[in-house]
């Protein structure tokens, strides 16, 4: 049986994409079969990311429709073989998603598939909620700043009361805290929450810091996801988020300030390159 | 042809006016006259003219009558001027009305009892996690024992007292039905709104000086906010 991972976070804008990509990438690179879903009716993004947008026939809305199968929809990620992507429709909108469709998807990925990640949308309505209900982990995807915080607050009260699990009597969806678009710097200088402000306030266990990046908009440039950029901050906290998810103990990087040296600075060019796996 | 105009005698009309009453305790007129004498001596002027109502409610159990005429003669004697009677049971009312004074009705009523949740002894509602933001927790007919902290844009409500072993940060409120000794506890304190017994004080009008753990209760009316640190 697979494990259900839900990206979410209430707040737009903050990383939920790009933290799926990079996550179902991390999983499948340590050899896990490990498909991403894009939950995001309308509004998809997901294909974009991985750079498999010109190879979308079906989709997600198309499979629980019963207009396609599931083995049409699904597209395989052409630098892993153990990754695979079920893109979301954007004619359609959310209401074009059903519980009992998305259940009977999420099962049959569940015989071939050792991790199903889910893409959701921004928000508490339906299509969050969608993303959400059958999650045995979630990742809450949280910027360093009150609004975002917030919301992710919102979330975690409806992960304790609006899922599969919490329905079932069977517990709640185990949470972690995945704290997005960092900056040492910011926070030194008392503009930005930090880790421990944040840890404080949503009191749930930290995943991984994932430091601000040019490499993440070079990443979705490229249409690579930027935990393949491993000469990159961003790709190197993506690496070490997924080994501590798989149960390592792995210290937590770029939370100091760096003091830059000289040298530092004048390879700093150099750690935005690609390096593709 | 013109109008006629009609010459008012005169008009009512509504109006609000102060009156002193005068509760009696027990209808001796030699002890009234004494106090009154004694009272009226320090001030005369003030009590020149002054209407008075002669409130009956705490003598209205008592079986002696009231002599209300000669009451109301010795009352002008020293300036006073009865208007009426109040709080009369049916007896002392004829009686007031045979001496010209009128029951103007019931002036101070019993207090109304306050409708106090049935609180059961040691009944507690227990939340061991977090409370998030959007969620409400109430604690019907119990006292409310969190303990985590409660998040901005959560409201937790309680009949009895409000326990938070975390940071407030929301809405707390407590004694919802109107107990006004019901009090919040909580180890740190940031929150949005805390109330007792439907008082409440926003963020900004708590003022904090002491250290955690507080301690909000009502006394004089007034919330009171005081650090146990």
């Amino acid at each position: 049986m697979a494990k259900i991972i839900v990206i979410t976070s209430g707040k737009g804008g903050v990383g939920k994409t790009t933290t799926s990509a990079a996550f179902a990438t991390g999983l499948a690179m340590r050899g896990y079969r490990t498909v991403v879903i894009d939950f995001d009716v309308g509004l998809r993004n997901l294909d974009l990311i991985m750079g498999c947008e010109r190879r979308v026939v079906y989709d997600f809305v198309n499979v629980i429709n019963q207009e396609a199968k599931l083995a049409q929809a699904l597209i395989k990620d052409k630098r892993l073989e153990n990754l695979y992507i079920l893109p979301a429709s954007q004619t359609r909108d959310k209401d074009a998603l059903s519980i009992e469709g998305v259940e009977k998807v999420l099962n049959e990925l569940s015989q071939e598939f050792d991790f199903i990640v889910c893409d959701s949308p921004a928000g508490i309505e339906r299509g969050a909620q969608m993303a959400m209900y059958f999650a045995d982990t979630a990742i809450i995807v949280t910027n360093p700043e009150v609004s975002s915080v917030r919301d992710s607050d919102r979330i975690l009260g409806i992960l304790s009361s609006k899922t599969k699990l919490v329905e079932d009597g069977r517990g709640s969806p185990e949470e972690f805290l995945l704290l997005t678009r960092y900056s040492s710097r910011r926070v030194a200088t008392g503009e930005m929450l930090s880790v421990n402000d944040v840890k404080e306030i949503l009191a749930i266990r930290l995943l991984g810091v994932i430091p601000e990046s040019t490499a993440v908009l070079n990443a979705s440039n490229k249409g690579t996801p930027v935990i393949l950029y491993d000469q990159s901050d961003a790709g190197q906290a993506y690496t070490d988020a997924v080994s501590r998810f798989l149960g390592e103990n792995v210290p937590h990087r770029f939370i100091e300030e760096e003091k830059r040296g000289i040298l530092k600075r004048i390879f700093r060019r150099s750690r935005e390159q690609e390096t593709v796996v | 042809m013109g109008e006629t105009q009609t010459c008012q005698a005169f008009t009512l009309k509504g109006q609000l006016l102060t009156l002193t009453v005068l509760q009696l305790h027990q209808a001796d007129l030699s002890a009234i006259r004494e106090q009154l004498a004694s009272t009226v001596e320090k001030t005369p002027n003030f009590f020149r003219n002054m209407p008075i109502v002669i409130d009956c409610q705490k003598i209205a159990d008592n079986p002696t009558p009231v002599p209300f005429g000669e009451l109301s003669h010795l009352l002008r004697e020293f300036g006073l001027l009865p208007v009426g009677v109040s709080n009369t049971n049916q007896q002392q009312e004829k009686a007031a009305a045979e001496a010209s004074l009128g029951t103007i009705g019931q002036i101070k009523k019993e207090p109304k009892k306050e409708k106090k949740a049935e609180i059961k002894p040691a009944a507690a509602k227990i939340i061991s996690g977090p409370v998030r933001s959007g969620q409400q927790v109430y604690a019907k007919e119990s006292h409310l024992i969190i303990t985590a902290s409660v998040s901005e844009g959560a409201e937790i409500l309680a009949d009895g007292h409000i326990h938070v072993y975390g940071t407030l940060r929301g809405r707390a409120l407590a004694g919802v039905t109107g107990d006004t000794n019901a009090r919040i506890f909580c180890h740190g304190l940031q929150a949005e709104l805390i109330s007792i017994a439907g008082r409440y004080k926003m963020k900004d009008q708590i003022q904090i000086d002491d250290n955690g753990p507080y301690h909000i209760y009502m006394e004089d009316d007034q919330l009171q906010v005081v650090g146990l640190g």
